[in-house]
């Protein structure tokens, strides 16, 4: 709904439970003066609620937090109890959580790709009106898509919030037989990811250049998805994921319930752009010619072009998801034995929308005594309302209509948490 | 086996779980009949539904009417038949309307698609229906035993 009463640009009233927000942009005159977007996000709950709970409960509670992205809560959880028990999941264990997170991967990467960011560079209101005249494309899309949920189910259990992760590895190993017979189902969807980067990348995509630093995870010898080292593009600096809390502070801002991060006092984006940017030389051989093929550098800076990013990793989970059920052999044991001592622990993975962080205090006999946990969402909400100013700045002469869709698209670029919300944005145009 | 009965919802947001609890109660007296339940992301029906006669989906829905309210439309040869401007809003990242859309875009729905919605009180964090939910749930297996052939 737009309505021009003056110049307050409101974007307001997300109503979807997985999150809820709403945007204000306001102008004077021929200026953008301020731009707020508002996300309630549910982390802050759960770390209450995680107090005095045992140590094996994170990864089946934080899994909760998302429905987009619970594989992501389970492993740095799992991560970070484990760091404090010291014990490290490695060998096959490691590459089936892999193996789960690929999944997540690709299921959440081709929903935003397909149904709700696609529809923005081809002028629809959405997925379905797309899906009238782009029948096959948005069929590819969803049977990728459920190439995700298979391994989901396969390895996790289910394919919303998995229920065989725990801390030290899983309840129950698939079968080999059942792992392999995902190989044609893989080769298929490395090859329908390939076409999705030719589809995108032909998009018109507008220009833009982010002005904010990048960080992600460091890859060791291959594409980040879990690890305990962060790069950032400011400085050639490797931090410990010990150390993350002494780089990002969370502040609140009147305008929303979701705390604004800084990293070094500065403005921050976790997510694909970071991921693609500072680990283009560990993509697989494929995915980095396919992203040389469409038009990609080694750094990508411009949001709009995180479609073609986002189908540069859909090929990249493609790829190593039909590299690890090739190679898969069962390990002995679902699950290593992991003894609780007191402590502190980290633990951070590769969402699909971003880094995530977690750290969790626990006593001698296992209970959690204090839990943080620092979403990518939130993380990159300072770096969305930057962009989203200068964009709508850069957009002041276009009619309402033009510029709602535009910065509706701008939101989209970073696949919020609320991004399945975005698409029924109610958005008012108010220029005094 | 043609025929398939979805819970969708949220069991940990109070109401939102109305689905699968109808869909438990179901499987209970009716084990003849597939049971299936959705609980997050409604693109799943899409797979769920090649090649099935009859589909009924049971979802928490919150229109005006009070809650407890039990409510069923029909879809046939891709028309509703009494289906009210259902919101967009949905607690599900691809909403079930969403989900029946795109399928008649795709030409992926049923051959006879029925949902049974369930006026909700409460969705906030936590498991367990509300009273006039709770009260409703006999109400909503009826109307899902009605859809189905005798056994």
């Amino acid at each position: 709904m737009r309505e021009s009463q003056g110049r307050v640009l409101d974007v307001a009233a997300l109503a979807r439970v997985e999150g809820e927000g709403a945007m204000r942009v306001r102008i004077d005159g021929d200026t953008v003066i301020g731009v707020e977007l508002d996300i309630y996000e549910p982390p802050r709950f759960f770390e209450a609620f995680l107090r005095g709970r045992g140590y094996e409960e994170p990864p089946d509670i934080t899994a909760r937090i998302c429905g987009i992205c619970p594989v992501a809560y389970q492993m740095s959880s799992c991560l970070a109890i484990e760091q404090i028990c010291g014990v490290t999941v490695d060998g096959q264990l490691a590459a089936l959580r892999r193996l789960l997170y690929c999944g997540e991967w690709i299921e959440s990467h081709a929903l935003h790709i397909y149904l709700l960011h696609a529809p923005d560079f081809l002028g629809y209101d959405g997925g379905i009106a797309m899906a009238r005249d782009h029948r096959d494309v948005v069929e590819r899309g969803l049977r990728l898509k459920q190439v995700g949920n298979r391994l989901m189910e396969l390895v996790g259990g289910r394919a919303v919030h998995p229920v065989n992760v725990r801390v030290g590895g899983f309840y129950r190993l698939p079968e080999l037989d059942e792992l392999r017979a995902m190989v044609p189902d893989l080769q298929w969807a490395c090859g329908a990811a390939l076409d999705t980067i030719s589809w995108v990348a032909g998009f018109d995509i507008p220009e833009h250049h982010g002005e904010w630093d990048l960080v992600a995870l460091a890859g060791d010898g291959e594409y980040p998805i879990m690890g305990r080292r962060i790069v950032t593009s400011a400085s050639p600096e490797v931090v410990p994921v010990e150390q993350f809390g002494e780089h990002v502070v969370e502040e609140h801002v009147a305008h929303s319930h979701a705390l604004h991060a800084s990293w070094d006092s500065r403005t921050y984006l976790v997510g694909p752009l970071a991921r693609y940017s500072l680990n283009h030389h560990l993509l697989p051989p494929v995915a980095r010619e396919a992203a040389a093929a469409a038009g990609l550098g080694a750094e990508c800076r411009n949001p709009f072009a995180s479609i073609v990013v986002r189908a540069v990793e859909l090929l990249t989970a493609c790829t190593e998801a039909l590299r690890i059920v090739r190679e898969y052999q069962p390990p002995a044991a679902p699950a290593m034995h992991v003894v609780p001592r007191a402590g502190v622990g980290h633990g951070a993975s590769e969402a699909p929308r971003g880094l995530l962080y977690h750290r969790y205090e626990i006593d001698d006999d296992g209970r959690i005594v204090t839990a943080t946990i620092v979403p990518p969402t939130s993380q990159n909400q300072r770096a969305i309302e930057r962009d989203l100013w200068r964009v709508a700045q850069a957009g002041i002469a276009l009619d309402d209509a033009a510029l709602v869709a535009l910065c509706e698209q701008s939101i989209r670029n970073y696949d919020p948490c609320i991004s399945c919300a975005t698409h029924d944005l109610d958005l008012r145009i108010v220029r005094t | 086996m043609t025929v398939l009965v979805v819970g969708v919802g949220n069991r940990l947001r109070r109401d939102d779980g109305v689905g699968p609890e109808v869909a438990d109660r179901v499987a209970r007296l009716r084990s003849d009949v597939d049971v299936a339940e959705v609980s997050g992301d409604a693109s799943a029906l899409l797979a769920l539904w090649v090649d099935r006669s009859l589909v009924v989906v049971v979802d928490a829905v919150r229109t005006d009417a009070p809650p407890g309210t039990c409510h069923r439309w029909e879809l046939r040869a891709g028309s509703w038949d009494g289906l009210p401007p259902l919101s967009p809003f949905s607690t599900h990242l691809v909403g079930v309307r969403d989900a029946i859309d795109l399928a008649s875009v795709l030409g992926r729905e049923p051959a006879r698609l029925v949902v049974v919605g369930v006026e909700v009180a409460d969705v906030g964090p936590g498991p367990g229906l509300s009273d006039p939910v709770i009260a409703a749930v006999p109400d909503a297996v009826d109307l899902v035993l009605g859809c189905l052939e005798p056994s």
